[in-house]
């Protein structure tokens, strides 16, 4: 009522023409009933029970959240500051219209707002392609020429024959550490080495299974020490011992008995002596010897074992060494 | 039922066997729990139970329609420490959803790569900014005591928790 | 897989020696042309950062993001001063709490998961009055600058009787003086400090040196007494503004014959200023300093000439300032100093004052050191920035020079050196204000585009320059986007801001013949019905702004010059003529012209006889009002009474 009345007095006091004023008056004053007539028709109630009122809630005020900042990203920005690094797919920092998410036939797949499964899949958008010339652009002064003249692979692996093998692991956990990763393999081709034929048969008796057949390459592997530098050393080490220690010839290899030997050989065995015998009978001063060829088909036959070829060649060349014409 | 009796046919001369060597194992014959429960949701009466995208996909859609919430390296074939990881993903779980208590509206996604952990998650805009970012410090904070990993959060914010649901059942 | 590179010799010279004493034959077959010599380059060095970092430098600033330690999430970026500060504090709080438990509850952060292991993750060392201790951990402590851990551990030592060697006296005397004694703020609290330097900056004057504590104990306790002890007690005092003794210890170290070092000398001309008054007696002492120093062939560095120029900087005679200033310059050049930034700026304090004539010293500077990269080498190198920018617009307002000095703010990692909050605002005010005043307006709008609001929220005052540039401009086409982000910034209850976003959208009438201005009227409407509606609401706010009759005359006048929101304007109008007891003013003639033109156009005579019913209510000029109703309209007869009623017969006959 006051303001009201207060601003009757205003009005009477601007206003200079007192009509006016009249007027005014004469309006509120029906407003003033109006109001009244509906105050008295409500009746006061009688609370017996003190109805406990309830702490009415306060409506906090959020402000307004700012649209997303997509919204004003240039056109011509560059994307690499934006998402520099591996992160959760946010749709209000990725100026594509993505979906993701499987629906029934007809409707549309999830949009990018609120959709778990972009951010669970990982993302490739710090590695764009001029991201990545970026990066190799700003590391290349780490890196070295390669070195004039191993420029095909024939080169490097003549002039490089051992190949040291390690595996580094990445894995998502705490430690850096893996067991695995102090294994060393060393390969080489054996026909980098050189031997002499005692030399080579014990060597090849020392690496055992080191020693593929098919391929002629050479494997040691260490994983015996703690470190992969102790492996190392190791597995070179075994490579060098096994190497020199081949062309060592210990006394007791001359006790080598026909029993031991692992091939046959002509010329240790009794085929050399019948053949001799055969050829030199009744001859006295020069003796002739079995013919080379001869002495190759008899190993063969019995190296490799009889099969048609290698009968019929050494019948041809019994018949050639015995002269007789078939 | 028909199943059950195959698989006892078959085995129960081997279990046997066992048993007869002293071999403490034996084989389980209750009934069988074959009923595919888990990651399931029953349709209400009334059909208005939501449901996210995530659960609107039983698990063995995972890797079809829907993918793997944890990403790591430790269930790779030899790979190392693969139970601690899932328990620890497990606590990590537990962690935020009470941290952030009644504010987390979707699964909540733990990608590891090297020693760094990244916390993904949908959040309510429920309490006020400062609030969160107290939560934020809190948990990256604590859980990188824990895991003595760098922990990462990347949390999506929306409105209502309504943003996130896929449809009703 | 790699190649190993030591492996080339071991099939060649190895052995090529035994094979030789064998069967030579077959190895000589196979030797290699040995006429190629490959060259395998060295590795190149590098730390384990260099990488990280090279990658590092490949990243741009985006100015769409806000700053990383942000939450990358619209509701989670701070939109205002306010808001970038109190985030960043909670984050960090978050930090504390979870330290918190960490150090509460040791015992269950003691397991090992990280190998190698992270020192930070664990637990600390926590001593108390039962620890065993010994000189190794005090050692320990010392050089982890933990002070109350290592002040603790002493104290056991001296208890337990355990000698405690004078070299570990005086570490442990630095490490007190350096620190007085308290505990400083961990390190890893880089928001707090980010935030808090500007109000310690307050609490700077006066001596907060611990007279008589531990490290006069300790002082007192280490006998003989060597330069390095004296150099610690000067340099802690000094540090602590305790001039009187500081010097008076350096006097007595210099009877004593005790051979200081040059960064004592440098606490005490820091504190020159405090021991003697007036300009002429300070240069004095500065020179007999120096000249002490000169006897006792100590090399002055850096942190001489910083601190002789931070003496010069206190004079108050600016022309005695200018000239020490020179004098000392060259004499240091000569003498191999490189300035570093701290330097240069207190050569702009010294020669940019306002009580003095203009000096264009910084133009020299930026000859000088542009394009080149620094790195913190004295503690005021941060102040440099945020001065120069305020030199550019204050002292001598130029926009090439501002220009300048961001390009040199923005090489190399020089951006580290922006030194805290304050300044990096001080520095984006200055900038951002000159560029507004000196700029055209779309030039500068791009600035605007860049800065705002992710690295420099504008505070109301430099809104007002925006505003004011735009209005000079007549820019009104950029009022739409400043009016949102005043409305984000929080800036709308500045009564004077809202009054010159308001006649900037009244004063200049979009042309609709213009196809850039098109829109404008829709969206000049827009923001001023969003106005109506803040006010509105600001009532329950404790920040209030009532309209004035004015203000709602502008909102009006911009509501009708759009066709679409005529309710809206019927709306603001009813409020005007209900409320006008409480609006103090009246709308513009011109506000209540327009309307009624606008009425007129939609056809609507009771609203027209209102807005007359208010004109005349208010003594507001009619004749005009009216005659435009009567001609506008085909009043019906109850409408011609009411008319005839407020403006009486006259005007018909006009």
């Amino acid at each position: 009522m006051t303001t009201n009345l207060v601003r009757l007095l205003e009005c009477n006091i601007r206003n200079s023409k007192a009509t006016v004023a009249q007027r005014t008056m004469r309006v509120f004053s029906s407003q003033q009933e109006q109001s009244s007539v509906e105050d008295d028709e409500e009746f006061r109630v009688l609370n017996l029970r003190t109805i406990k009122q309830q702490a009415r809630r306060r409506v906090i005020k959020k402000d307004a959240v700012p649209p997303p900042r997509t919204t004003h990203m240039p056109v011509d920005q560059d994307w690499s500051a934006v998402w520099s690094g591996p992160r959760s797919f946010h749709p209000a920092s990725v100026p594509l219209p993505l979906r993701q998410g499987y629906t029934e036939r007809g409707a549309a797949a999830p949009s990018k707002y609120a959709n778990a499964e972009l951010m669970k899949i990982p993302n490739f958008l710090h590695l764009t392609p001029p991201a990545i010339r970026q990066q190799c652009e700003a590391i290349k002064k780490f890196c070295t020429p390669w070195p004039k003249g191993l420029e095909s692979e024939a080169t490097w692996k003549a002039i490089f024959p051992v190949e040291v093998i390690t595996t580094d692991y990445c894995h998502s956990l705490p430690t850096i550490r893996h067991p695995e990763a102090r294994r060393v393999t060393i390969t080489l081709n054996l026909v980098d080495l050189k031997f002499d034929a005692h030399a080579k048969d014990k060597f090849l008796r020392l690496v055992g299974e080191r020693y593929n057949q098919e391929t002629g390459v050479l494997t040691f592997t260490a994983d015996r020490c703690p470190t992969r530098k102790q492996n190392y050393d190791y597995a070179l080490y075994l490579l060098t011992a096994c190497y020199h220690e081949s062309f060592v010839t210990e006394p007791w290899e001359a006790s080598k008995s026909e029993a031991d030997m692992e091939v046959y050989l002509f010329e240790r065995n009794k085929a050399k002596l019948s053949a001799e015998a055969i050829l030199n009978w009744n001859v006295n001063g020069e003796k002739q010897a079995p013919s080379a060829t001869y002495a190759e088909s008899v190993e063969k036959l019995i190296n490799e074992g009889e099969n048609e070829y290698n009968i019929a060649k050494y019948k041809e060349e019994v018949l050639k060494m015995l002269k007789i014409a078939n | 039922m028909n199943f059950l009796k195959k698989v006892t046919l078959q085995v129960l001369p081997k279990a046997e066997a066992h048993l007869s060597l002293g071999n403490n194992s034996a084989i389980h014959t209750s009934s069988v729990c074959c009923r595919v429960q888990s990651g399931r949701y029953r349709i209400t009466v009334k059909r208005d139970r939501p449901l996210t995208y995530e659960m609107a996909n039983p698990p063995h859609f995972i890797g079809h329609r829907k993918s793997w919430n944890s990403w790591n390296t430790s269930t790779l074939k030899d790979a190392l420490r693969p139970s601690q990881t899932a328990i620890e993903d497990v606590f990590i779980r537990k962690f935020i959803t009470g941290t952030w208590h009644a504010l987390v509206c979707s699964e909540i996604i733990i990608k590891r790569q090297h020693n760094t952990i990244r916390i993904a998650a949908i959040i309510r805009q429920a309490i006020a900014q400062r609030k969160m970012y107290f939560l934020i410090g809190y948990t990256e904070e604590l859980l990188s005591y824990w895991m003595q990993c760098p922990v990462t959060l990347e949390f999506q914010t929306v409105a209502d928790k309504k943003d996130v649901v896929f449809k009703y059942i | 897989m790699y190649l190993s590179r030591q492996l080339r010799q071991l099939p060649r010279s190895r052995l090529t020696r035994h094979i030789a004493s064998g069967n030579g034959t077959h190895y000589t077959t196979a030797a290699r042309p040995a006429a190629e010599h490959i060259e395998i380059p060295k590795r190149i060095e590098r730390s384990p950062t260099d990488l990280l970092q090279a990658l590092a430098s490949t990243v741009g600033r985006d100015s769409t993001a806000p700053h990383y330690k942000y939450h990358d999430d619209p509701f989670l970026i701070p939109m205002s001063n306010i808001a970038k500060r109190t985030y960043a504090l909670s984050k960090e709080a978050g930090r504390k709490a979870a330290n918190w438990i960490k150090e509460e509850h040791r015992e269950l952060f003691m397991h090992q998961e990280a190998q190698p292991p992270i020192e930070k993750f664990a637990p600390s060392m926590v001593y108390t009055e039962e620890s065993e201790v010994d000189a190794s951990s005090l050692q320990l402590l010392i050089s982890q600058g933990e002070v109350t851990d290592a002040v603790l551990v002493y104290n056991l030592l001296e208890q337990k009787g355990i000698e405690v060697t004078d070299a570990l006296k005086q570490s442990l005397l630095e490490l007190v003086c350096f620190y007085n004694n308290q505990e400083p703020l961990p390190e890893e609290y880089i928001e707090e400090r980010w935030f808090m330097q500007n109000n310690r900056r307050r609490e700077r004057h006066g001596k907060t040196w611990k007279d008589g504590e531990l490290a006069e104990k300790l002082y007192a306790a280490i006998e003989p007494k060597t330069p390095q002890s004296y150099a610690a007690l000067i340099r802690g005092m000094a540090k602590y503004l305790q001039c009187e003794r500081a010097y008076a210890l350096l006097q007595e170290a210099n009877e004593k014959r005790i051979q200081l070092d040059t960064n004592t000398y440098n606490a005490i001309i820091q504190i020159v200023s405090f021991i003697k008054d007036t300009a002429e007696l300070r240069w004095q002492m500065c020179t007999s300093l120096l000249n002490q120093m000169a006897e006792q062939q100590l090399q002055p560095n850096l942190g001489t000439l910083n601190a002789v120029l931070e003496c010069i900087s206190t004079f108050g005679n600016f022309k005695l300032a200018r000239s020490s200033a020179l004098k000392v310059l060259p004499e240091f050049k000569q003498l191999g100093v490189t300035p570093s930034l701290g330097s240069y700026y207190y050569l702009l304090i010294i020669f940019c004052r306002e009580r003095a004539p203009v000096s264009h010293v910084i133009i020299d500077i930026l000859n000088d050191i542009a394009g080149k990269e620094f790195k913190v080498e004295h503690p005021k190198d941060t102040f440099f920035f945020a001065t120069a920018m305020d030199v550019c617009r204050n002292h001598l307002h130029d926009k090439a020079l501002a220009k300048r000095v961001d390009d040199l703010l923005h090489t190399g990692n020089n951006y580290d050196l922006i030194g805290d909050s304050f300044k990096e605002g001080i520095y984006y005010r200055n900038y951002l204000a000159l560029l507004c005043q000196t700029e055209s307006i779309e030039d500068f709008m791009q600035f605007y585009d860049m800065l705002v609001p992710n690295i420099y929220i504008p505070e109301p005052g430099i809104m007002e320059e925006i505003l004011r540039a735009i209005e000079i401009n007549g820019a009104v086409e950029h009022v739409p986007r400043i009016w949102s982000d005043m409305v984000i910034f929080d800036h709308t209850h500045r009564e004077s801001l809202l009054l010159y976003v308001l006649r900037i959208m009244v004063d200049n009438r979009p042309n609709p013949e213009l196809p850039a201005q098109q829109q404008l009227p829709k969206q000049c409407a827009k923001v001023a019905m969003d106005m109506y509606n803040k006010i509105e609401e600001s009532v329950k706010r404790i920040k209030k702004v009532s309209f004035t009759g004015q203000m709602l005359g502008d909102i009006l006048t911009l509501l009708v010059r759009d066709n679409s929101s005529f309710d809206q304007a019927v709306e603001v109008f009813n409020y005007i003529d209900k409320q006008q007891h409480r609006i103090p003013g009246t709308p513009a003639d011109s506000a209540l012209f327009e309307y009624i033109e606008a009425t007129v156009l939609n056809k609507s005579p009771s609203q027209a006889l209102l807005a007359l019913q208010y004109a005349v209510e208010n003594n507001m000029e009619t004749s005009a009002l009216a005659k435009r109703i009567h001609e506008g309209f085909t009043l019906s007869e109850v409408h011609l009474a009411k008319l005839k009623s407020l403006v009486g017969e006259g005007f018909i006959n006009k």
